[in-house]
């Protein structure tokens, strides 16, 4: 039971992972909808499924043989989501969505403070569109999945 | 339950060490979900070919006098995987010290600056892209050779081109660095505008490559 519903959220992920490339290919614009969805997975899962989904994320997602900031980003934020949302009073899908948007600012002001910021307007777009495909992944999670404190 | 955290223990363990020991099975993996359409591209390449033989016309008729008297030798390199956030452009080539690369040299696509070499590894390298927002370089613009800055980015522009100068779209945009092979065309000038400042001009860019469709490079020799 628990392994189908790793899978559940693994095929999550692979879909994910189809859009953001493809959306990538097609129209040059770039959207973090893997972070998206592994924020929404660790409101779901136990610690150690978020690091396998984290770790198998971030093994797609690295362009070069050295580990870089970027990839370690990948890998640690949904782990922190999993303990900041221990904390968070509110309902499952305001978590979710807050969490998702903490992850975005940490990660552009980490990376690229200096590009993402001053170029507001294509960050708020982004962000927009990763909140969205966010919160429709938590949906179609809690649908069939109890989120976990 | 205890049997489960195990198994997940150890999926996490098999996962890190493959990053950072086998990297390029990711890199596969992205390969066959982001695979991309292989279209025919015979326009494009008209189009680049149409760029590098105003850039040689530029060359000829204005600077030949001055150029120096060195032709690099080009490394070819295939495109192994790319930075897949918005904030940078970069991409990993399967060329690295072994095969004689060496950082800051030119990266070339079918005869038109792509980047160039950022960080060598041992049997790759990550090239950094003219859509790199921290890429810059000195050019020149037609057969004038007026002078300005290019900036890469989303969309690389070209700054401080003179206001006496004299540039109209459709001219071709070259290298002008001393890191880069001499009149190596960069792509087209788009549109022409004055500096928010009004004391320079500023153009928008038009290139004759789709920086996603890359798949095959060619890296200078020092």
């Amino acid at each position: 039971m628990r392994h189908k519903k790793f899978l559940a959220f693994f095929l999550g992920v692979l879909v994910a992972a189809l859009l953001q490339f493809r959306v990538e290919t097609v129209f040059g614009a770039s959207f973090d909808l893997l972070l998206a969805v592994l924020v929404a997975a660790s409101l779901f899962l136990s610690f150690w499924e978020v690091c396998s989904l984290s770790l198998f994320v971030a093994l797609m997602l690295n362009w070069q043989p050295a580990v870089s900031l970027e990839i370690g980003l990948i890998a640690v934020l949904p782990l922190v989501s999993f303990w900041i949302k221990k904390v968070l009073p509110w309902h499952a899908w305001v978590a979710n969505l807050f969490l998702i948007f903490l992850s975005l600012v940490v990660f552009h002001a980490a990376i690229a403070p200096f590009f993402s910021f001053p170029n507001f307007l294509a960050f708020v777009g982004t962000s927009i569109v990763t909140l969205l495909f966010g919160a429709v992944a938590f949906q179609i999670f809690y649908s069939s999945y109890e989120t976990q404190k | 339950m205890r049997r489960d955290r195990w198994l997940f223990v150890t999926l996490s363990l098999v996962l890190l060490a493959l990053l950072l020991w086998r990297p390029e099975t990711g890199w596969e993996l992205r390969a066959l979900l982001g695979s991309r359409e292989e279209e025919s591209r015979t326009a494009d390449e008209l189009y680049a070919q149409n760029i590098q033989l105003k850039a040689e016309l530029a060359k000829l008729s204005v600077i030949e006098s001055q150029l120096p008297a060195w032709s690099p030798e080009y490394i070819r390199a295939s495109v192994l995987s790319r930075y897949p956030f918005g904030a940078k452009s970069e991409l990993l080539l399967d060329i690295g010290e072994r095969q004689g690369a060496e950082e800051g040299v030119a990266v070339a696509f079918q005869g038109v600056l792509l980047g160039k070499v950022q960080s060598v590894f041992d049997s790759t390298s990550v090239a950094q892209t003219v859509f790199d927002s921290r890429f810059e370089v000195a050019v020149r613009i037609g057969e004038r050779g007026a002078e300005a800055l290019f900036r890469g980015g989303d969309e690389p522009h070209l700054t401080l081109i003179s206001k006496r100068a004299k540039v109209e779209p459709g001219d071709v945009v070259y290298s002008a660095s001393p890191l880069f092979p001499y009149a190596i065309p960069l792509g087209e000038i788009e549109a022409v505008k004055l500096s928010e400042d009004q004391l320079f001009q500023e153009a928008s860019m038009k290139f004759s490559y789709e920086i996603g469709a890359v798949r095959t490079v060619f890296v200078a020799r020092q």
